[in-house]
């Protein structure tokens, strides 16, 4: 097996493992004013994905304005899927910024991309989407467990919050090629460390 | 005294005089001045018997009501002294984490009531006027509190990016922007309210158009909504502003348990709070009351910084609790000058006082209202005139219009 770099979208996890009960009790409620934002920002998110297929097919890359817009939609989407599934501790904000939350989406900036593969991003995406809604099954039962838990022990247990991280960054890389923020295919890999050049 | 001492003491004088004018306006009525309402004897018109069991029945919720609003306003005044903590907690930024510590105030509010919530149900299903099951209260409310923390989270992020940007100064435009958010969701409520139906009945609708016509209402549909399931109380209700209006009946009331006549009554009654333009009225009333309220929150919450602060927003949940019990009176006396108002236009529309009698009395026995309440509990609950003063009003039109008749 060859060497491989750290995957373009990688999610970085802080070691606070405290979830306060009174906000675990109503998590699932308190992210309802975000889903709203997000469904509010999905509608030019979807606007910008379609600008920068345009974008890309022609220059083969994203341009840096766009690929920062939809950076940010898909980092708070994350901040917020991370909080409702317990994977971080804080209420996270709305903006989706760089560094905001302590589970961080790091996102590489724009790079070239080839037109063949952007012309047929929405096909190649398809089984990844597939994948990403297997994963997403998966978080949701961690995150079910792990709510019991932390409601008992004020505490999310490691391996459930590993769980839960692990199938959000495929959740999140998979959206990040469907929009083009990167061309590398989602890694399905249960580990959280990215792999470095090291593993061969 | 110095210049902005003497330009807050004249905006504020401005303001108290305007407050004043709006109010006599919106206290207009149709109620003829001099109507003087004949006593009724209670026992004689709704029974003894009935009169005793409806008191034994409403006195559960009186005391029910009490024992809730008193572990709610603890519970507040813990989570003001406590609740400030969970700043911590946030990474959301100044509004966003005093829109997450709304909506924890928020949800330990329902929390901490949600045990009163099911004894009152037990205490419906009892006697029979409630067949909701208590997972429906619980699953319902919970998914009902994912709807008021959207609501708040607005609420709280117009007030806070006001007072951040305006201080101490936010709570005039900051009440007068409530205002139109609520005449927003007032407007937009009769489209997203479910299970609204055509009524089906040749005799209602013919009816309806007919009183419409009467009382020059618009093109106001009629709708009905099936309840039965639920409960077996009869209801009816107009709401909407514009081309939303709408009046709706519960199917209950069209059960076979109120005659044709009485029927009518509702329908006219309803109408007729729409040709008096209570809704519109109602949405001027709550800006009358949210401007001294908004005012009264910025006094309370100034000494942590304001409610541009969010360490401030467990303080002013307490606030705006207490503030609600307080002009709860004040809010229940305008309801009721609306609904006499709408009696009133339900009676010129009909002529008929005695269905309206008659509706009074089986409204007692249906839903075990109460037809002579504690004054007190009127202050407190009443919304609508008492049953014995809706008689009353019905007998004094009778009288009004004996000659004519």
């Amino acid at each position: 097996m060859g060497s491989r770099t750290a995957h373009p979208i990688a999610i970085h996890l802080d070691g606070d493992l405290g979830r306060p009960r009174l906000i675990v009790a109503f998590r699932p409620l308190l992210v309802v004013p975000h889903l709203c934002w997000l469904a509010l920002w999905a509608v030019p998110a979807a606007g910008a994905g379609v600008a920068a297929w345009a974008a890309a097919l022609v220059t083969g890359r994203v341009p840096g304005p766009l690929h920062g817009f939809l950076a940010a939609f898909l980092r708070e989407a994350a901040h917020v899927s991370a909080f409702l599934h317990l994977v971080g501790r804080p209420y996270p904000g709305f903006l989706g910024r760089e560094g905001a939350y302590p589970v961080e989406l790091a996102i590489a900036p724009p790079a070239g991309q080839r037109r063949l593969g952007v012309l047929a991003r929405i096909v190649l995406a398809l089984p990844s989407l597939l994948l990403a809604s297997a994963f997403a099954i998966v978080a949701l039962v961690a995150a079910a467990l792990g709510w019991f838990a932390a409601l008992a022990a004020g505490r999310m247990p490691e391996g459930l919050r590993d769980l839960g991280a692990a199938a959000l960054r495929y959740e999140a890389q998979a959206a990040g090629y469907l929009l083009l923020l990167t061309a590398r295919y989602p890694d399905a890999s249960p580990r959280l460390d990215a792999p470095t050049q090291e593993d061969a | 005294m110095t210049l902005a001492r003497a330009r807050g003491v004249a905006i504020g004088g401005v303001l108290v005089v305007a407050w004043v004018v709006a109010a006599l306006l919106l206290s207009r009525t149709s109620v003829p001045d001099d109507l003087a309402l004949p006593k009724v004897d209670v026992d004689a018109v709704f029974g003894a018997e009935l009169v005793e069991r409806a008191e034994r029945y409403r006195r559960f919720f009186y005391v029910d009501w009490v024992l809730a609003e008193a572990a709610l306003l603890v519970t507040l005044a813990v989570y003001a002294r406590r609740g400030a903590r969970l700043v911590r907690e946030s990474a959301a930024g100044p509004i966003g984490t005093g829109m997450l510590l709304g909506m924890i105030g928020l949800g330990l509010a329902w929390v901490v009531r949600l045990p009163f919530s099911v004894a009152a149900l037990w205490w419906e299903r009892r006697h029979g006027l409630s067949s909701r099951g208590y997972v429906d209260v619980l699953v319902d409310g919970w998914l009902g509190l994912a709807g008021t923390f959207v609501a708040l989270s607005l609420a709280l992020f117009v007030l806070m990016a006001l007072a951040r940007r305006l201080g101490s100064w936010w709570w005039l435009p900051g009440s007068l922007v409530l205002a139109t958010v609520a005449a927003a969701l007032v407007f937009v409520q009769p489209y997203l309210t479910s299970g609204l139906e055509p009524v089906g009945s040749p005799r209602v609708e013919r009816a309806y158009e007919r009183f419409r016509g009467a009382q020059g209402v618009g093109d106001v549909p009629l709708r009905v909504q099936h309840v039965s399931g639920d409960t077996t109380l009869a209801n009816a209700y107009a709401f909407g502003i514009g081309p939303s209006r709408r009046v709706v009946l519960w199917d209950t009331l069209l059960d076979g348990r109120f005659t044709p006549r009485q029927v009518d009554v509702v329908l006219a009654h309803e109408l007729g709070h729409h040709s008096s333009d209570h809704v519109p009225k109602a949405i001027g009333w709550f800006t009358l009351f949210a401007l001294p309220g908004a005012f009264v929150l910025m006094l309370a919450t100034r000494g942590r910084g304001g409610i541009g602060d969010p360490a401030a927003i467990p303080l002013a949940l307490l606030v705006v609790a207490v503030l609600q019990l307080v002009a709860t009176p004040a809010q229940n006396l305008v309801s009721r000058r609306m609904e006499t108002e709408a009696d009133w236009n339900g009676l010129q529309t009909t002529h008929d006082p005695t269905a309206a009698r008659g509706l009074f009395r089986e409204l007692a026995a249906t839903s075990l209202g109460d037809p002579s309440p504690p004054w007190w509990t009127q202050l407190l609950f009443g919304t609508h005139p008492t049953l014995a003063d809706r008689v009353a009003m019905a007998d004094a039109w009778a009288r009004r219009h004996a000659p004519d008749e």
